[in-house]
């Protein structure tokens, strides 16, 4: 019977039986490594196996013929391998490449913090901006806690790495914002325009950014709008400082929203004593719409539309401090914003826009009468092809800009009308830029942006280079070098307009460790200045006075450390920033240090959560080293030293329901210590008969501040599933 | 917005838990497959039922790639493949990251299988389950999103069918890790969770292959209400 069997067997492929073929083998990487969990299979058929541990493979199969032998994994290029199979053994060693593209291992981390949910390279969540203690739902005051700004309080704008605050441009959905802060007047911090509940994610990034984004000296903040609102609901906001109302509503591929908000000091400053002598507390009225509309599968068009309109007056020193003067504010400010992205073919896919905006702004120091009026149009276009090659993404645009402003003054109401400076400018751009994944580990951004103002009537190129290396799972080195133009500042360019773009050139390297909820971030940067515009102070407005020659820089090293998982229900990060800068630009007559920079800054946040209170507290500790100030009494200039800046701010955040409704009590309060921060002096033009000099202390308005507000989400029934949002 | 806040409140160690709870094998009930395909496919999502092993998922997986090349017009392999990631996110000890990767490749299978014109019903529960995927890697700042997606998810599944027993035991699980203040906790859920009971006794998936999952671990969440009464009396 045996050997019938054999004869069988070995007859077996003649007679056409079922012919079995066993094939085995191992597959490996690029660097021989072994890969477990490839899939390798027959294609068409269900015969197949997954590589164990050692990458082996071994399945029998009783197809025959010509086949194709499949393999793939994720991160791999998939590969086909015609293979013959004829019965017996088959012993294949096989190879599968890295998809460079589709690991897209590599981030290039250098230079920027980006809050979102979507990206697991982000160091913050969007919710950070909102949550954090101090920052009072200001997005520049949620950033000044990071690494690389320095607090001026008297300014309450972002002041990056030594460069002045009008050096970091805000962009809104791709498109650079004009006036991204509301009015002011000196002494009185400027907020940011726009709420950071719009948002979905924020980047901001100090250094090294993109070939995408221009105009912008030192540093570029990212807010990315949300997309469709999920769901249909009412807000009702009722707080110590103003009251808001909103509503949402959804349909299948569109969302609209609008809002209204009023904001008056008066009643607060009536219970909480204040050091300026408020006329009129600051108020504001303003509304918005936006508009959220799917097209297709993946396009998305938005148009979001603010409207705002304040006022505030408040008693201060006259210039040669013989009397006390009323200086009211009143600014007005438009700006509409409409967005398009959709994917086109082969994988390009588009993104373009344009944004509107008109601010006017009117400072009335006692009769005189100062008006600015700026509008500008601003459109770009932008093709992404993330798949142009296997190794590399290219991205190209255009940005072009038409702007207007004019500066008007007038002595007294009756008084002739001085135009004392206006200009229109046009400004075109184009950048283009490819992220290259050179090899196994290594990526690199290479771009390149050129932009022509009509107004100068220069035109400049500016390369942009980042290179990033993934040293191991979680950790990684990168470094960026680039050039960056930007043109003078309005109240430059309206004395005088043959300017240079003012220049900036940024080399830094990052090493960035993330693992298990914990992040550590050390950036070290090197800035030069060139080209800054520079004018000599007895005479402001004498357009021989400007030049561009104005030099600078700024050095040093920043530190983030973020920690979410060592203590229990508490996030905590400190942030710490060490600066080492001067220039001469504006009124500074050599290099010195400027009054907006501080040497040693640091900021320590913590969250915590009472599960059981529902209430999440959070404190923000900053501390900013003594910042200089131009001393009268003294030789030299910005010499000065002002007192180092303190602050302790608390908050919580109260979760709980109003008949029935999602409500959130929040309170927060600054400065709980109640330290005196001194943010500046301000002298008296003309010394007083005896030779000295007054000054007064730039302080804040009130030592601390305290803020309640009360948060009402109306919808059918807040967390009830079974309810379809409309 | 402000919702974000009160997923600090969503518990992600919870969620894992309940998917860990083994799911159910198919039914029997319906007539066996015969063709060559059919069977091996049935097969495979036996063993898909039957284990909660992350690297038998990650083997489940890839013989349903196979499948998927076999008949590349036939949406089960790859609905099944996202499942398969989506319970894998679950079982998962590892990371965020990693958790977040099943999950996109998950989303990948999935947008395959809807391109494939499966079952929309179906496939909105498994978007749904796999939105509480997204949640329990990040609860915290993921609320807003995920939460209102995983909720939108399930109104368009149940508009499409009703009798889809799976959408209420996945909502059962959504409202059983919502705190009860907010309407959600165990008693909420237990009403749900007999609803997708009473939804399983007359299922009749539409083929021997089409979904049926989900049984098993419902049977498991009402075994455990029936082990602490108090817990179950709470509503």
């Amino acid at each position: 019977m045996k050997p019938f069997i054999l004869v069988l067997l070995l007859l077996a492929p003649l007679l056409g039986l079922a012919q079995t073929t066993t094939l085995r083998g191992t597959v490996r990487d690029d660097h021989g490594q072994a890969l477990p969990g490839v899939n390798v299979f027959l294609r068409g058929s269900f015969d197949g196996a997954s590589t164990d541990s050692v990458g082996a493979f071994r399945f029998e199969t009783t197809q025959t013929g010509a086949q194709t032998l499949q393999l793939s994994l994720l991160g791999y290029v998939a590969q086909a391998v015609p293979v013959q199979l004829a019965g017996g053994e088959l012993q294949l060693p096989l190879k599968l490449k890295a998809d460079r593209h589709q690991l897209g291992g590599v981030v290039i981390t250098v230079g920027s913090f980006e809050a979102s949910d979507e990206k697991r390279s982000a160091v913050l969540k969007p919710l950070d901006i909102v949550t954090t203690a101090g920052a009072l739902g200001d997005v520049a005051g949620a950033l000044n806690a990071l690494p690389g700004t320095t607090r001026v309080g008297d300014e309450g704008k972002l002041f990056v790495r030594g460069g002045a605050a009008g050096e970091t441009k805000t962009y809104l959905d791709g498109l650079p914002v004009q006036n991204p802060y509301g009015g002011s007047v000196p002494s009185v911090p400027a907020r940011g325009r726009f709420s950071p509940f719009l948002f979905k994610g924020t980047v901001f990034s100090t250094g090294g950014y993109s070939a995408e984004y221009g105009q912008a000296l030192s540093a570029v903040v990212l807010l990315n709008t949300t997309d469709l609102a999920p769901e249909s609901q009412t807000g009702v906001s009722l707080m110590s400082v103003g009251g808001s109302l909103s509503r949402v509503q959804r349909w299948e591929r569109t969302s609209v929203a609008v809002t209204a908000d009023y904001m008056n000091l008066q009643p607060y400053y009536g219970l909480v004593p204040q050091s300026f002598g408020w006329v009129k507390a600051p108020q504001s009225l303003g509304s918005s719409l936006s508009l959220r509309h799917r097209t297709g599968e993946a396009g998305m068009l938005k148009v979001y539309g603010v409207w705002q309109q304040q006022q505030l007056a408040l008693r201060q020193p006259n210039e040669a401090f013989t009397a006390d003067r009323t200086v009211a504010l009143r600014n007005g400010n438009g700006y509409l914003n409409a967005t398009f992205r959709s994917p086109l073919s082969r994988g390009w896919s588009l993104n373009t826009g344009a944004a509107l905006t008109r601010d006017d702004n009117q400072v009335r120091p006692d009769a005189m009468y100062l008006r600015e009026i700026e509008q500008s149009l601003v459109g770009r276009l932008v093709l992404t092809n993330d798949s142009a090659g296997t190794n590399w993404s290219l991205k190209l645009g255009a940005e072009a800009l038409g702007q207007q402003y004019r500066r008007t003054y007038q002595e007294s109401s009756d008084a002739p009308v001085w135009q004392a400076g206006s200009f229109t400018e046009r400004r075109g751009a184009a950048f283009a830029e490819a992220d290259i994944s050179l090899v196994d580990r290594l990526g690199a951004r290479v771009g390149g942006r050129a932009e022509y103002s009509a107004l100068l009537g220069r035109w400049n190129a500016a390369p942009r280079l980042a290179l990033a290396w993934q040293v191991s799972e979680n950790s990684s080195v990168s470094g960026a070098y680039g050039l960056f133009y930007q043109t003078p500042a309005n109240d430059l360019l309206r004395v005088r307009q043959d300017l240079r773009f003012e220049q900036a050139r940024h080399a830094l390297v990052t090493y960035q460790y993330a693992r298990d909820n914990r992040t550590l971030r050390l950036e070290a940067y090197d800035k030069a200045y060139q080209h800054l515009t520079v004018f000599d102070a007895a005479q402001p407005n004498n357009p021989a006075s400007y030049r561009s020659a104005g030099t600078g820089y700024a050095r040093g090293l920043d530190l983030y450390w973020r920690d979410r998982k060592t203590l229990k229900n508490t996030d905590y990060w400190v942030s710490y920033g060490l600066l080492d800068t001067r220039r001469q630009a504006r009124q500074d007559p050599r290099l010195a240090v400027p009054t907006f920079a501080a040497r040693h800054n640091l900021s320590v946040v913590s969250k915590y959560w009472i599960a059981k209170a529902h209430t999440q507290v959070g404190f923000t500790a900053s501390y900013g080293s003594p910042r200089r100030y131009q001393d009268l009494t003294q030789e030299g200039y910005n010499q000065g030293r002002l007192p180092s800046y303190q602050d302790l701010s608390f908050n919580a955040s109260y979760l709980t329901r109003i008949r029935g409704q999602f409500t959130i009590l929040y309170v927060s309060m600054s400065n709980v210590l109640g330290r005196d921060n001194v943010y500046g002096y301000r002298y008296a033009t003309q010394a007083s008969p005896d030779g000295t000099y007054a000054r007064t202390a730039v302080t804040p308005s009130a030592p601390r501040m305290l803020f309640v507000g009360l948060f009402i989400s109306i919808n059918k029934k807040p967390v009830d599933l079974n309810t379809a949002p409309d | 917005m402000k919702k974000t806040l009160f997923t600090l409140a969503l518990v992600a160690a919870s969620f894992a838990a309940s998917a860990q709870n083994s799911p159910a094998a198919p039914s029997t009930a319906t007539t066996q497959p015969t063709d060559a395909y059919s069977q091996l496919l049935a097969a495979t999502i036996q063993e898909l039922m039957s284990t909660g092993d992350p690297a038998q998922l990650k083997q489940v997986d890839a013989k349903l790639e196979r499948a998927a090349s076999v008949k590349p017009q036939d949406w089960l392999p790859r609905y099944y493949q996202a499942y398969a990631r989506v319970v894998t996110c679950f079982v998962s000890k590892e990371d965020g990251d990693a958790k977040d990767k099943y999950l996109d490749q998950a989303e990948t299978a999935l947008a395959q299988a809807r391109k494939l014109g499966g079952d929309e019903s179906e496939l909105l529960v498994l978007e749904a389950y796999l939105g509480q995927g997204r949640l329990m890697v990040s609860p915290m700042t993921r609320f807003a999103t995920y939460g209102s997606q995983v909720a939108a998810a399930l109104s368009k599944a149940k508009k499409l069918n009703p009798a889809n027993p799976r959408l209420y035991l996945v909502q059962g699980n959504n409202v059983y890790h919502t705190p009860e203040m907010f309407g959600g906790g165990a008693g909420a859920a237990k009403l749900l969770y007999d609803e997708a009971n009473a939804r399983f006794a007359v299922f009749k998936p539409a083929s021997a292959l089409a979904p049926n999952w989900g049984e098993r671990q419902l049977k498991a969440r009402l075994a455990s209400y029936a082990s602490a009464p108090v817990q179950a009396a709470a509503k």
